[in-house]
């Protein structure tokens, strides 16, 4: 792959091309492999390193130093503070997420039309189903294989068969998994089919250069038009690269909106509608040994109430996370730690309704605020009672709700049952976290409600594209990976036409 | 972490061990070498999780001193005060207290995972 490290770079360095694509993503992964099939010259920016995965760490602390934003600690204040999960390195969280491969869903897409019927020629039904068939070719994207799926994930299926919940196994984007459960530590086999070891490559084999270890600073403009970024290379050098054609925005719905900010281009709702997927992960106990850090890292979903918002889904990290989440301090969650290998985490994620915002902070740091509604909590606490039942009817002997004010742990299947009309009603009371944001450079035909136009051309610079969950009109309600994939080919392609 | 002195890092350190203690059947957190666990997270954590590691260290170490039944720094405090304290730290209704319990139960069990001999004895291969 053709990547030069900014460590390398310690004095002013240029470069010119066609469009300069920040982030190296999903999103930006994506445009720069359509881009670059095209012939365009192509320059990708990306603020983390390009590591192999032979280097990825075994422990989770240190792959979240190594590949994760602020080691996945930086904070959405609010009334619920949660922490937000964002991978940084070339491929982008796609190196560190589960795989998990949705296509955006139809009464989603459906409703952003509805809603402006502006959208309706970028959203078209017709050549989204073709690009989803080509992602999902390209990436190899299939239902989880029942022979890695691990004990972990076979409960989740048996708790859900004996409340009648729709379920599946999770499609994901592997190649080969042999079920090591390290996804979100990166796949140190390269089973997972990430950005940095799928379209990145391939735009690089059609010219596309990556630039690692760069923190685009700003994006530049000369009478109305965008014509370059510039950024501060780790090496200590300003890399300045002047783009003849556009610059495409992909660094996510934190990162665009910050940077959109900070350059002083603030038209519309710029770092406004801030859209998520808070998440709370429920802990069950079983009887026989689980080990939740091996299989599939998260290969089965129940997804009978998606439509009301609510999704379900096995979680697989690192034994240093669980056990954070095991009750007890001192001597008491020393003994804990003898249950580590009897322990299941499923989480529930909800289609929230809350409006956060993203603001330049101290020190040019994001300043990320979202709260939980009313509605959110409610979510949570019907998550956390479909949860619990769903545990006990896979054979759980005890299950660990993990909310103040509600025992810790629950061994009575009736005490969890009462859990959704009687659990704890405030926002802090749960330990959540985010993972999927969107809607903070909304695309829509309102100037006045929105950053970018149907198209991606920002709404008042010219040659400015916004290609990542940023121009999410909203949440959607499912792992977003493959629904970015999609809409920034769409954008690469409207990038072609201009 | 860079910023921090010597008698900071002392009570930090006093309080992850007491936070995962030793327990006859197995070593906790007081057995592992850390040395070169500070520097990772100094050079990672973002501002607001320092802000919040440091402010647990001077609230978990001082806040004993007003508590009835305790009345001493935490440094200061037994085995059996120090883990009756972090475990009602743990279990406070103030939120913001059992944040800071919630912040030194992630790094200690961070900490203890990252070494590779305390995995193997509690059965996580690798």
């Amino acid at each position: 792959m053709n990547v030069l490290d900014g460590a390398t770079i310690a004095a002013p360095h240029r470069v010119d091309c066609d469009v300069a694509i920040v982030g190296t993503g999903p999103a930006g992964a994506a445009v720069a492999r359509t881009l670059a099939h095209a012939g365009v010259r192509v320059v990708l920016l990306e603020e983390g390193r390009w590591v192999q995965p032979r280097d990825y760490p075994t422990d989770g602390f240190s792959a979240m130093t190594l590949l994760y934003r602020d080691m996945g600690a930086n904070v959405a204040m609010g009334n619920a503070p949660m922490p937000v999960l964002q991978g940084r390195a070339v491929g982008g969280t796609s190196v560190v997420n589960g795989a998990i491969s949705w296509r955006l869903p139809e009464d989603v897409r459906a409703g952003w039309v509805t809603d402006d019927p502006g959208l309706a020629e970028t959203l078209d039904a017709a050549e989204l189903r073709t690009i989803f068939d080509g992602i999902e070719r390209d990436l190899g994207i299939a239902p989880t294989d029942v022979a890695v799926a691990g004990p972990k994930n076979l409960l989740m299926a048996k708790g859900a068969d004996a409340l009648g919940l729709e379920h599946r196994p999770i499609a994901r984007n592997t190649r080969g998994c042999e079920g090591l459960g390290r996804c979100l530590q990166g796949c140190p086999q390269g089973h997972k089919q990430s950005m940095d070891l799928t379209l990145l490559p391939e735009a690089c084999k059609h010219g596309a250069q990556i630039l690692s270890r760069v923190k685009v600073t700003a994006v530049q403009t000369e009478a109305g038009r965008a014509v370059g970024v510039v950024g501060q290379a780790a090496g200590g050098g300003q890399v300045t690269v002047h783009a003849r054609h556009a610059v495409v925005l992909a660094a996510s719905a934190i990162q665009t909106p910050m940077l959109l900010l900070q350059s002083g281009i603030r038209h519309g709702p710029v770092g406004q509608n801030l859209q998520a997927h808070p998440g709370v992960a429920m802990v069950g106990q079983f009887a026989e040994p689980v080990r939740m850090w091996q299989g599939a890292t998260q290969g089965h979903e129940v997804i009978g109430l998606r439509k009301e918002g609510i999704k379900f889904e096995v979680l697989g990290y690192d034994p240093g996370i669980i056990a954070s989440r095991m009750d007890g301090m001192g001597r008491e969650f020393s003994r804990n730690l003898s249950q580590l290998a009897h322990e299941v985490h499923w989480g529930v994620a909800v289609r929230a309704q809350g409006r956060g915002r993203v603001r330049v902070g101290w020190r040019g740091r994001p300043l990320i605020s979202y709260n939980l509604t009313p509605h959110g909590v409610d979510c949570i606490r019907r998550g956390v009672r479909v949860l619990g039942e769903m545990f006990f009817a896979a054979g759980a002997e005890r299950v660990l709700p993990g909310a103040f004010g509600w025992p810790a742990v629950v061994t009575d299947r009736s005490e969890i049952a009462r859990f959704e009309t009687e659990g704890p009603t405030q926002a802090n009371a749960y330990h959540g976290a985010i993972t999927h944001l969107f809607g903070t450079c909304k695309m829509a035909s309102d100037p006045t409600h929105a950053v970018v136009r149907p198209d991606f051309r920002h709404h008042t610079v010219a040659g400015l594209y916004v290609a990542d969950s940023s121009v999410f009109p909203t949440a959607t309600g499912v792992n977003p990976q493959t629904a970015i994939l999609a809409l920034a080919t769409v954008c690469a392609r409207r990038v072609l036409l201009a | 972490m860079n910023s921090w002195l010597d008698f900071e890092m002392r009570w930090l350190r006093q309080l992850l061990d007491a936070t995962l203690p030793d327990l006859p059947e197995r070593a906790g957190l007081p057995q592992v070498d850390l040395t070169s666990f500070w520097p990772e997270l100094a050079q990672s954590a973002p501002p607001l999780l320092r802000l919040g590691l440091r402010a647990t260290t001077w609230i978990f170490t001082w806040l004993p001193v007003v508590l009835p039944g305790y009345y001493r720094p935490f440094y200061a405090l037994s085995a059996d005060q120090q883990d009756a304290f972090l475990s009602r730290m743990g279990h406070t209704p103030v939120f913001m207290l059992r944040q800071l319990a919630a912040t030194l139960k992630v790094i200690a069990s961070f900490a203890l995972f990252r070494d590779p001999a305390s995995r193997r004895a509690l059965g996580v291969v690798p």
